[in-house]
């Protein structure tokens, strides 16, 4: 069946939205608890106005820069420690310790700590996204470079490459498809953490609407905030694979 | 972390017992804090020493704070943790099964998947406490939201990977549909199946401190609500005690999974 996939795809898709558009027309489920379609769409109309001071793209810009900013100080820290640690036995017994100390607290559980720190403003935020995008960064270029095959380096060491070589030229090549999916996991982890943040303590931000939302009885407002945070992941790691074909073109693409 | 095969130097300090190393690393990273602190004459309601805040969670054992002591705490944490847990595994591993091994199911489901797939589970919080209420209800919702999808994927994943040959092998042998899934698929999914419960653990557990964070006051019990009462009354040591032992009690949830997976590779 060529188009199985097709019709019972759209099938499924064409039921839901029709569920949810009867319960909210019909009225079987109250539209404090459940906004209807044209209710979302009428909320995302005048979101793009401007709701609580801001636009989306102002919003979008809020939860952007913080998310940039510590996701950035995370990949610039975690890789190269993770290589390190992986790489050169010392550095591991000195900092694996610490790693296992701190990963198995929850990114969320940093955020009443971070405002005791540093306040509602970004700096406590940028924080948190930093510490929830660190670990991933860090473990898989530790993994990856773990996983370089030890014939790779035997075979470059026989034929005389130096230590630096071994690691520029071999072991970080080798391992470079780990290292990126593991910066892929970690966009997507600081993306869902400020999120999170914003839903604390915000001025601004898609957490921030949908929790202004929430106190004001306007569910469709909640709804466009959390299709827009959506959405974002969604070109977020979109984009991420992309990079990752051109990248990494030696690497099977299904 | 394991011996790399090539290492250019091997210090001497490396031919010690793997756990020693570890534990004399933690202690100095834990010695390094209280250093910190005392040097710098750091304010306890800032970043309190480690003794201070060991202190604080042996007290709060008798001294009750909200409705009641850190046991209660800790109880309600794992009680909500678990029930959505158990939910999502109820329902995302069979799911997960039956998407993999019959094509229409997976059909029908997959799209609905996709289209939820990025919403991060903490962000149906809100919606979660208007639909359930600020309670148990709620963040069982978010934890199972959490949970559900790496079950799903890996059950799903586990009957995807299984040798076709095996399969083939069954059916040439006269077994019956049923049979293969449950006398064939089933154990060789069930490592994939372990693993799937080991990362929807992870996410349920961050799920639950988020939850339980957001919900804010309207919950008086959970190591969440801990943590965010010790920031509200700028105590640090309380808000520091609750994060680790969030952290203890999540890495004893991870050893048990472990355990089971220790077990189901070795019946491999």
């Amino acid at each position: 069946m060529r188009y199985e996939k097709l019709i019972l795809g759209g099938l499924s898709l064409i039921v839901m939205l029709a569920a949810w558009w009867v319960v909210t027309a019909r009225g079987i489920v109250s539209e404090f608890l459940l906004p209807s379609p044209s209710a979302v769409f009428e909320a995302l109309m005048r979101l793009s106005g401007g709701y609580m001071g801001s636009s989306l793209l102002t919003h979008l810009k809020a939860s952007m820069s913080v998310v940039l900013s510590g996701y950035g100080a995370a990949v610039l820290i975690g890789v190269p420690l993770g290589i390190l640690m992986a790489w050169a036995r010392p550095v591991d017994i000195i900092f694996g310790p610490l790693v296992s100390i701190l990963r198995p607290i929850p990114p969320p559980a940093w955020i009443p700590l971070a405002i005791l720190w540093f306040g509602i403003d970004l700096t406590g935020k940028t924080f948190v996204v930093f510490v929830s995008a660190i670990t991933p960064c860090l473990i898989s270029a530790y993994v990856g470079i773990k996983n370089v095959p030890p014939d790779l380096i035997s075979a470059a060491r026989t034929l005389g490459a130096s230590n630096v070589a071994l690691l520029f030229q071999v072991a970080i090549p080798s391992a470079l498809p780990q290292i990126v999916s593991g910066m892929r996991i970690a966009l997507g982890s600081a993306w869902a953490t400020i999120v999170a943040a914003e839903l604390v303590v915000a001025t601004s931000g898609f957490g921030f609407l949908i929790m202004s939302g929430y106190r004001n009885f306007e569910a469709n407002i909640m709804a466009v905030g959390m299709i827009a945070i959506a959405i974002i992941g969604f070109a977020m790691n979109a984009l991420f694979l992309e990079i990752e074909k051109y990248a990494i073109p030696w690497r099977d693409h299904e | 972390m394991s011996e790399s095969g090539f290492d250019p130097k091997r210090p001497v300090f490396s031919r010690l017992p793997q756990p020693l190393l570890t534990g004399l690393g933690v202690g100095g990273w834990v010695l390094l804090w209280w250093a910190i602190v005392i040097v710098f004459d750091v304010s306890p309601d800032f970043l309190p020493t480690p003794w201070q805040v060991a202190e604080k969670l042996i007290s709060l054992t008798t001294h009750p704070i909200g409705e009641g002591s850190l046991w209660v705490h800790a109880g309600w944490s794992s009680l909500r943790f678990l029930s959505g847990f158990l939910l999502a595994a109820a329902i995302g591993i069979p799911l997960g099964l039956l998407m993999g091994y019959i094509r229409p199911v997976r059909h029908l489901f997959n799209p609905l998947f996709e289209l939820f797939r990025y919403i991060p589970p903490i962000a149906w919080a809100p919606f979660s406490i208007l639909w359930f209420g600020a309670s148990f209800g709620s963040q069982t919702f978010v934890i199972f939201t959490a949970a559900l999808p790496p079950m799903l994927m890996s059950a799903y994943l586990g009957i995807r990977l299984v040798d076709p040959g095996l399969i083939n092998a069954a059916r040439t042998l006269g077994a019956g549909s049923t049979t293969i899934l449950f006398k064939v698929g089933l154990p060789a999914a069930l490592p994939q199946v372990v693993a799937g419960l080991r990362m929807g653990l992870a996410n349920g557990w961050l799920a639950l401190v988020g939850a339980e964070i957001i919900a804010g006051p309207g919950v008086l019990t959970g190591l969440g609500y801990l943590i965010l009462v010790g920031q509200q009354n700028l105590q640090a040591t309380l808000t520091i005690g609750a994060m680790v032992l969030i952290g203890i009690i999540g890495a004893l949830f991870d050893y048990g999974i472990r355990r089971v997976e220790d077990k189901v590779a070795r019946w491999k």
